[in-house]
């Protein structure tokens, strides 16, 4: 027998149930496990790799490293409703952020988010004062990190509102996956989505010119994340472009840069962070409204994990609704309370950087040993305002196969979901989102920490 | 499924910068582990018509490199420098890099004929033990070049290649 369905669990295993069987909607994927056995799964597993290098399906640590995405292919299932409760929850997120955005730049926004933690955030741009972003929409393209913690019950861990991330791995690690192991979509209708519609319909509907032009910027092909800039601008149909590329003409409005004559650009899709850097003189034409931004400028003030805990807040003011989804356990360590009772449990608790991200800053205290502990209890002391603190969570593992030594392993996993708003405000949740997979023992799925990816499925 | 509104759709429309720029560097890596590979598909195939053996054929690929301005120090490893060592000048290196030129401007299916080209490179055992070996895998290498050189030419380039006279005309009104 390929898994062990006889020893009890004492984690929570999404494959697995406490007593070691499978669960029901595992059956019909363990028993496509099974009756490939080792060699096969071996043999599938290095010709899924080896189309990944093919594609050139990288996430690229060093520029000078040609590195493919580390992918288990055995997909990760979502009953459908589970995911209907996190779609409705991701949409109603959604809407309530970009409520607050507006009001944080275009309006008196006091009450929800105290002004020293919004003013202090790194991602609060306060040259948007007084700007309306088109069609009053922020946030058009969303990713949320999600853990399960059984039961359907899925605990938000941050959202990601400035460049989110991954959308494509989510796609070629399916489209791979299927193709290399068919077996494995026996027995399951898997709920489809349309990226590239939503897509074009966002892009169009921020846009007041038919047909508007639109590029995708890129930080260049050395970038960690270029192979999703390629796949989405083959996907989308729409160009790849550098900063160079780009350049603000004498009307103000973006150009292209080309020898077969210049071109004006009505969109970017800016998969970069410092606009000023790439194109010097975009923030202008941004705020002239010359040009539309995605996502918009000052998103970012919303990925401060310290603002987080004021999300549910967002929701119930700007949506007069309760949270569906609700979020991990956070302490604002400006509170002297909060502050003893981190330090007093510092071997239970989370602790991260308000803008850290990439798995950067964040610290599980648990897993640490008792120095370093020490010393970062020394900087939540001098400097409480840099950090905010979590509950460690006891999320859900997944199976994973170790191509090498023909067996399954366990390792944490988390959920990103990735979303569109476009200018009507109709939000767009894509079914299944990015799973990431820890090292072994790390919880930390982040694939610049060294985590990878599998592929995940909504099934009906 | 809702019919979205049109935006327009043409990744390939303009030559920005960006895309002439990979379009030259692409060419230019391409021709590169092109001339080394044909060097050493050459002097393997001397070598195994006359008979030589491996030392010899390395000490002829030594001054073979040479004249092409490679300098390589330890003669024994003249073949595996050539074809995959090399930092700058080895078949694998100028392949690795035309294909991450090719990643911002080619297809896919252009990026998977280099990648294959790549990854010959990379098998288990993939350095020669003797001419023979040498004289394969470099003919290997040289036809799948050649599928490269296909797709440019069938189902990509010919369509936005411009004459060199156009290319100079909109570089100097530029």
């Amino acid at each position: 027998m390929l898994i062990d369905t006889t020893t009890p669990m004492h984690v929570l295993n999404e494959c697995l149930a406490a007593d070691g069987s499978v669960k029901p909607v595992y059956r019909n994927l363990m028993n496509s496990v099974e009756s490939l056995g080792v060699e096969e799964l071996q043999r599938r597993w290095s010709v899924a790799k080896e189309q990944a290098a093919l594609d050139a399906f990288t996430f690229m640590l060093d520029p000078r490293e040609f590195r493919t995405v580390p992918t288990d292919w055995m997909p990760r299932l979502i009953p459908e409703q589970d995911w209907e409760v996190i779609s409705r929850g991701v949409a109603q997120r959604l809407k309530a952020i970009n409520r607050f955005l507006l009001e944080l730049y275009c309006g008196e926004q006091e009450e929800v988010v105290p002004p020293d933690v919004m003013y202090s955030c790194q991602y609060y741009n306060p040259e948007l004062q007084d700007f309306r972003p088109a069609r009053d929409v922020f946030v058009h393209v969303y990713g949320i990190d999600l853990v399960h913690m059984g039961e359907g019950r899925y605990v938000i861990l941050e959202d990601n509102l400035r460049i989110p991330s991954g959308i494509s791995y989510q796609m070629k690690s399916t489209e791979i996956g299927m193709d290399v192991l068919p077996e494995m979509t026996a027995g399951y209708d898997i709920v489809p989505y349309d990226i590239r519609a939503a897509y074009h319909e966002m892009f169009a509907s921020l846009c007041d010119t038919p047909d508007p032009v639109c590029v995708l910027l890129t930080d260049s092909k050395y970038g960690s994340a270029f192979f999703e800039h390629r796949y989405l601008s083959e996907l989308l149909g729409i160009p790849l472009v550098e900063g160079s590329d780009l350049y603000v003409g004498d009307n103000g409005r973006v150009w292209g840069r080309a020898m077969d004559g210049d071109f004006e650009v009505d969109l970017v899709y800016r998969r970069v962070e410092d606009l000023e850097l790439f194109v010097p003189g975009l923030t202008e034409a941004y705020l002239d409204h010359k040009v539309v931004l995605v996502n918009a400028m000052g998103t970012g003030a919303c990925d401060d994990k310290l603002v987080f805990l004021w999300v549910p807040d967002m929701i119930e003011r700007y949506l007069g609704e309760n949270a569906i989804l609700e979020q991990a356990v956070s302490y604002d360590l400006r509170l002297p309370a909060n502050r003893e009772y981190v330090l007093q449990n510092l071997d239970s608790l989370v602790l991260k950087t308000r803008q850290g991200y990439g798995g950067l800053g964040v610290f599980i205290l648990p897993d640490l040993d008792k120095g370093y502990r020490s010393r970062l209890a020394q900087q939540l002391i001098e400097q409480p305002q840099v950090f905010i603190a979590q509950e460690t969570l006891d999320f859900s593992r997944h199976l994973v196969f170790d191509e090498l030594n023909g067996e399954f392993e366990e390792r944490y996993i988390d959920l990103r979901v990735f979303a569109v708003q476009n200018g009507n405000g109709e939000v767009t949740v894509f079914p299944g989102g990015l799973t990431r997979v820890s090292e072994a023992n790390s919880r930390v799925t982040n694939n610049s920490s060294g985590g990878s990816c599998k592929p995940s499925w909504v099934v009906r | 499924m809702v019919e979205p509104r049109s935006i327009s759709v043409s990744p390939d429309r303009w030559l920005t910068d960006s895309r002439v720029y990979n379009l030259i560097w692409l060419g230019r890596w391409l021709e590169r582990a092109d001339n080394i590979a044909r060097v050493v598909n050459t002097f393997a195939r001397m070598a195994v018509e006359n008979g030589t053996d491996m030392l010899t054929l390395q000490q002829s690929l030594v001054n073979a490199a040479a004249i092409r301005g490679i300098q390589i120090d330890d003669e024994q490893q003249s073949l595996a420098m050539l074809l995959k060592n090399h930092g700058a000048s080895s078949i694998y290196h100028s392949l690795h890099t035309a294909r991450s030129n090719a990643t911002h401007v080619g297809t896919i299916e252009l990026i998977r004929a280099i990648s294959e080209t790549v990854m010959t490179l990379e098998r288990d055992g993939a350095m020669p033990s003797s001419p023979l070996d040498a004289l394969l895998l470099t003919n290997e290498i040289l036809e799948r070049m050649e599928n490269v050189y296909k797709i440019i030419d069938d189902s990509w380039f010919h369509q936005e290649a411009l004459s060199e006279e156009e290319v100079y005309r909109r570089f100097v009104q530029q």
